[in-house]
């Protein structure tokens, strides 16, 4: 952990940032500790994560009663961060956006913000700011009203809280809307001045519950960009909760998956998808192709499993194979006869008609089943020693005949394909 | 680092504040915050409410001493002269007063049900233009006040009023006799003063109603009170009971009315008690009367917490 | 009724339903009217119409009796409603964002009390005030202990009606409220109370007019020199009829509408549409 003073010393002279962030750097920095914080952090100008964490969890559990909403999860997120936390509905994901928020209080364990420990901090004394999921705007305020209502609470001069409330507003591009109530906007529009609400404070971290569930599929799109822009032009940390892959992926530089409380894996989209650790990950995570097998040894740097497929050589990223996304493996590696859950994802199998040849590395025959055209790929369903595989075939440029059902084929696929799953 | 909070107090909390309440870590602090913010609530309704009655059902076996002060020793005198066995054996005049109180209070709110539930259909159903202004129509009666409208009753039902005077050339009534004092005054009274306490939850049931039901029951071939009786009336049920207890309960007690249009000949509950708390100077057996109409009423709430569970009282 | 398709589901819009209603209203609005028309009536004695007269109008200011009780009503239902509105919302507020031990029983027995009848109610306070009496005649029969009685049946029907718009707010606005750094009291303040706020004026509304029209619990607790509107109507009509009687209570009538609309508006127009 770095030192109190390191944290809070304001490097304003660095790299371009944002307007909003500048202003807030060179005049108020008396207001909230965490300007200073903000300010070093806006100074990255790269999303990738910084040295220094904004939000430590430990072993946090929350129960409602005999429900378990959240057990033992621990969780850094680093400062500069898009940080997602994604599940399905009823995973701890909001308990667990609740207690960063102070809005709730763990049975056990503990957060850190910005390296203080928030036990038993109310929410109004954390450098937090949440846009709710049903925005939760103040109905019987206006648009401005609502902006400037963190500040005024904190009793801010009137022109200092107005100049804050319009670069809000600026930023979330809001124009000519400052006189209405919430319910004369519209969803879009009430989403925004959620977002400049919890803005306009200049949170270490910026909580966001759902915030684009609400919106048709256009909008949702839209606000995506924006959002994303945004938070990498202020360089701020994003924590969001989200049942949406796709707005996962599309957003974050990291993702936890979580499930029944737990939090099953954390790493980059990328690593998520090409490496799923659990069958829980490989399976949410769109579709996924699982094979038992065996492991019986090792060929070089890889794993060979003995599966009903025939035998496979899995590579094993404790060598840190440069073609991998992920660094080294540092699970312990599998010893031979231990029972092994394989992961393939459907794209990266090969096929190619069987003319009789041998059969290659990682190689196997199957027979088409079903064929479903679905417009820029064909998906194949499989079966090959009893087994069930689907395929998905990319029509990428080269005229192919598609299988047809009966059909039997050959199927191949690299060692790098092939993941290892912890269950 | 860990705060350990009991669990079973969250699961307490959970269940009484929606989730996604305000944290409640700090409980002492919260259990402060809420004595200091209900205390004085409670502590009113237990002062002058809760103690009072006490008092009453402590003072019905007590004696009432030559001065009417309330003396030792204890006894269950009063009940027993209120169930009619006083010291010149058996009387009906207290039993009679009780039956007559309930006889009243039963007949009013089949009544204001038999009237009550067209006129709320009525309104359910009224064109969304008109739904307030008839609504308002039905609530400035219940906000007016009671002797006013009982006074109203009186003058009209008066013997040298026009309705006596048409009825009396019709010869329905004997000449220079008014309704008034009598029973059918007595019922005119209490069905005109308790019928919006009927309409109004009959109309929120009614509101709700699910017509789609209705028109299934017509699709299949059912007539008018068929379709009423299967589709509309197992939906206003609710609105019909909870109607139902806002107006016996007050009628039970109820003591302008029978006092102003009854006449000295018609005793009920009310004008029995504030004989004996008043004239009679009688409190231990005033308390007993009391204290037997307040065990009637928790007796019919409990009933109606049976019947259909417990419920948020109807929103006047 | 033929003639609208499916007489089986409009036979509560039909003509006979209507033709119903209207009797009804009739039936609701035949005592207000008679007495409305009597107040103009010249005859001193009797229902006769003997001429239109505002005669009696006029007498009402004239009478002292008539001041003090009304001068009375209106301070009790004024003072009563402030004490019942301030400890029922207190009550409701500190019911639906705290617990503590105790609370659900409270929670239940609330609705309770709103059933108890108001006779006995009355008798109940006569005693002790009775009672007390003999401690001291400060503590006895009079404006003290109708003040005492009326809150009492206030009270609760305050504190369910807020509970009741309580219920309806959103628990996020709140916590976004502490979110941005509001206190507790900054929050309540500034977002539960104006938000509250059309609740807690159609509670207060609710009261007031419930103590004006209070005549048993008044009656019971009444003292020498405190008496009521209604109370003075009631001593009135035990006496005889009175053409004055039917002045004041045809005044009361149109308050009564005043209020009533005005209830509507509270409740009808409130700062912002959810």
């Amino acid at each position: 952990m770095p030192p109190e003073g390191r944290l809070a010393t304001p490097s304003v002279s660095a790299a371009p940032i944002g307007k909003f962030v500048e202003c807030a750097t060179n005049e108020d920095v008396q207001s909230l500790s965490v300007d200073g914080i903000l300010a070093e952090g806006g100074a990255e100008t790269e999303p990738e994560p910084c040295a220094l964490p904004a939000v430590e969890c430990w072993n946090l559990a929350r129960r409602f009663g005999d429900v378990t909403a959240l057990d033992g999860v621990s969780l850094t997120v680093y400062r500069g961060e898009f940080f997602s936390l994604l599940g399905p509905s009823g995973c701890g994901k909001t308990t667990l956006l609740r207690l960063l928020a102070g809005l709730d209080a763990p049975n056990s364990g503990y957060i850190r913000l910005l390296g203080v420990d928030m036990t038993g901090v109310p929410p109004q004394q954390r450098p937090v700011n949440t846009v709710f999921q049903s925005y939760a705007l103040f109905p019987h305020l206006t648009v401005y009203e609502n902006v400037a209502f963190g500040l005024r609470m904190k009793r801010l001069p009137e022109p200092m809280v107005e100049r804050k409330v319009r670069e809000a507003l600026a930023l979330t591009r809001i124009h000519g809307l400052e006189q209405r109530k919430p319910a004369e906007l519209s969803g879009g529009q009430q989403q925004r001045v959620a977002l400049a609400r919890a803005l306009v404070n200049e949170p270490a971290v910026l909580l966001l519950d759902e915030p684009l569930g609400a919106l048709d599929v256009h909008l949702r799109k839209q606000l995506q960009t924006e959002l994303r822009q945004m938070q990498r032009r202020l360089g701020l940390t994003f924590i969001h909760v989200t049942h949406d892959q796709e707005e996962a992926f599309t957003l974050s530089d990291r993702i936890a998956v979580m499930r029944a409380g737990r939090i099953e894996q954390v790493g980059t989209p990328r690593q998520l998808y090409e490496q799923p650790r659990t069958r829980f990950v490989a399976q949410f995570l769109g579709h996924c192709n699982l094979i038992d097998g065996t492991a019986v040894g090792w060929s070089a740097d890889r794993l060979l499993v003995q599966t009903a497929l025939g035998l496979m050589e899995v590579a094993w990223t404790g060598s840190a194979s440069p073609t991998l996304p992920v660094a080294a493996d540092r699970r312990p590696p599998p010893t031979r006869g231990q029972q092994l859950t394989l992961a393939v994802r459907p794209e990266r199998i090969r096929m190619r008609p069987d003319q009789g040849a041998g059969l290659g590395v990682n190689t196997f025959r199957a027979v088409v089943e079903e064929a479903l055209y679905l417009g820029a790929s064909i998906e194949y369903r499989l079966r090959s020693a009893g087994q069930l595989l689907t395929v998905l075939e990319g029509r990428n440029g080269h005229e192919t005949v598609p299988y047809a059902t009966g059909e039997q084929v050959l199927c191949a696929f690299s060692p790098t394909a092939l993941t290892l799953l912890d269950d | 680092m860990t705060e350990q909070v009991p669990p079973n107090r969250h699961a307490v909390c959970a269940r009484i504040n929606p989730p996604g309440s305000p944290p409640r870590g700090r409980d002492a602090w919260e259990r402060l915050c809420g004595w200091l913010l209900c205390g004085p609530g409670i502590l009113w309704l237990i002062l002058f409410c809760g103690l009072p009655l006490l008092a009453l059902l402590a003072t019905s076996f007590c004696q009432r001493g030559p001065d009417g002060e309330i003396g030792l020793p204890l006894t269950g005198e009063n009940y027993r002269r209120l169930a009619g066995f006083g010291e010149l054996g058996f009387d009906a005049f207290y039993p009679a007063v009780l039956m007559r109180s309930a006889g009243l209070a039963l007949g009013t709110t089949s009544l204001c049900a038999v009237i009550a539930i067209p006129v709320a259909l009525w309104l359910s159903r009224l064109a969304p233009a008109y739904k307030p202004a008839a609504l308002m129509l039905v609530v400035i009666p219940f906000w007016t006040n009671l002797l006013v409208r009982t006074y109203g009753w009186q003058l009209i039902l008066a013997p040298d009023s026009w309705l006596s005077r048409f009825l009396q050339a019709l010869g329905w009534l004997a000449p220079e006799e008014g309704l008034y004092p009598g029973w059918s005054a007595v019922f005119l009274g209490m069905v005109c003063d308790f019928l919006p306490f009927m309409i109004l939850p009959v109309y929120a049931a009614a509101e709700r109603l699910d017509s789609r039901l209705m028109e299934a029951a017509v699709d299949l071939g059912a007539n008018r009170w068929q379709a009423f009786r299967h589709a509309v009336w197992p939906q206003i049920k609710p609105g019909v009971t909870a109607g139902a207890l806002l107006v016996f309960l007050p009628a039970m007690g109820q003591f302008v009315v029978p006092d102003l249009l009854g006449g000295a000949r018609l005793m009920f509950l009310g004008n029995l008690l504030q004989q004996q708390f008043g004239p009679s100077r009688d409190w231990p057996f005033g308390a007993a009367i009391a204290s037997v109409a307040l065990l009637l009423v928790l007796l019919a709430l409990w009933l109606r917490r049976g019947l259909s569970g417990p419920q948020p009282i109807a929103r006047a | 009724m033929k003639s609208s398709g499916l007489p089986n589901v409009s036979w509560f819009r039909g003509r006979l339903a209507t033709a119903w209603a209207v009797v009804v209203y009739l039936f609701l609005y035949a005592p207000l009217a008679m007495i409305l028309l009597q107040s103009f009536n010249s005859a001193r004695y009797g229902t006769k119409w003997h001429g239109f007269t505002t005669q009696w109008y006029r007498n009402l200011p004239a009478n002292e009796s008539v001041w003090e009780a009304c001068v009375n009503s209106l301070w009790l239902a004024g003072s009563s409603t402030l004490v019942a509105t301030a400890l029922g919302t207190a009550l409701a507020y500190g019911l639906s964002r705290h617990w503590f031990p105790g609370s659900d029983t409270v929670l239940r027995l609330l609705p309770l009390t709103v059933f108890i009848p108001d006779i006995l109610l009355g008798v109940a306070l006569l005693l002790v005030v009775g009672l007390l009496q003999q401690v001291h005649a400060v503590l006895g029969p009079g404006m003290t202990a109708m003040l005492i009685g009326h809150v009492t049946f206030q009270l609760p029907l305050v504190a369910l009606v807020v509970r009741a718009r309580m219920a309806t707010l959103d628990p996020a606005l709140e916590e976004a409220a502490m979110d941005l750094g509001a206190t507790r009291w900054q929050t309540f303040r500034h977002v539960t109370l104006p938000l509250l706020q059309p609740g807690i004026g159609a509670a207060a509304l609710l009261a007031f007019t419930l103590s004006l029209d209070d005549f048993i619990v008044s009656f019971c607790t009444t003292g020498p020199g405190a008496t009521t509107l209604p109370i003075w109507i009631y001593a009135s009509a035990k006496r005889g009829l009175s053409p004055e009687v039917h002045a004041l209570s045809s005044v009361l009538v149109m308050a009564a509408v005043a209020l009533t609309v005005a209830l509507r508006l509270v409740q009808k127009k409130p700062w912002f549409s959810t």
